[in-house]
């Protein structure tokens, strides 16, 4: 096992750290739907998270089966989010 | 109805395995009052609330339990 984070499971965790704010946010907005500054910092996050999808995707691989290859079906590369990442124990 | 996005929602390390934790979280999760029970239920709930936002709220954590 790797003992070290590599820039992609650093990638992916800025992702997934983006991805827990936003349903964060939408739960709150569930029922706080007029708050703007709610909604606003919503839809910047989002952007943002949106634009990090890409680059691990151009870089990485598909996240979403929707976002595979057109030249091959990468979606069945590894590794699968449950086959462990690096990091320090 | 549903996308998988081929990400954990959070790192996971174990350092140190341990199998009867492991069983013991999975049965709170799956158990009789466990989370993956709780989840179905709002999914079931969310079709018949009148109420916009908590209907929102059913579909949102019913989802996210899952």
């Amino acid at each position: 096992m790797e003992n070290c984070m590599t820039s992609r499971d650093n990638l992916l965790t800025d992702i997934a750290a983006l991805d827990f704010m936003l349903i964060d946010l939408s739960l709150y907005l569930d029922t706080h739907p007029t708050d703007l500054r709610a909604l606003n910092l919503f839809n910047s996050v989002k952007s943002q998270a949106d634009m990090e999808k890409v680059n691990y995707t151009n870089n990485y691989g598909p996240l979403t089966a929707s976002s595979t290859s057109q030249t091959c079906w990468n979606w069945l590369c590894n590794p699968w989010p449950w086959d462990g990442m690096g990091g320090d124990c | 109805m549903w996308a998988y996005e081929k990400k954990l929602e959070y790192p996971v390390k174990i350092c140190n395995p341990n199998p009867k934790l492991a069983k013991l979280i999975i049965t709170q999760y799956g158990g009789p009052d466990g989370e993956l029970g709780a989840s179905l239920r709002y999914l079931s709930q969310r079709f018949s609330m009148p109420c916009p936002q908590t209907k929102g709220l059913l579909n949102d954590i019913g989802m996210s339990c899952l």
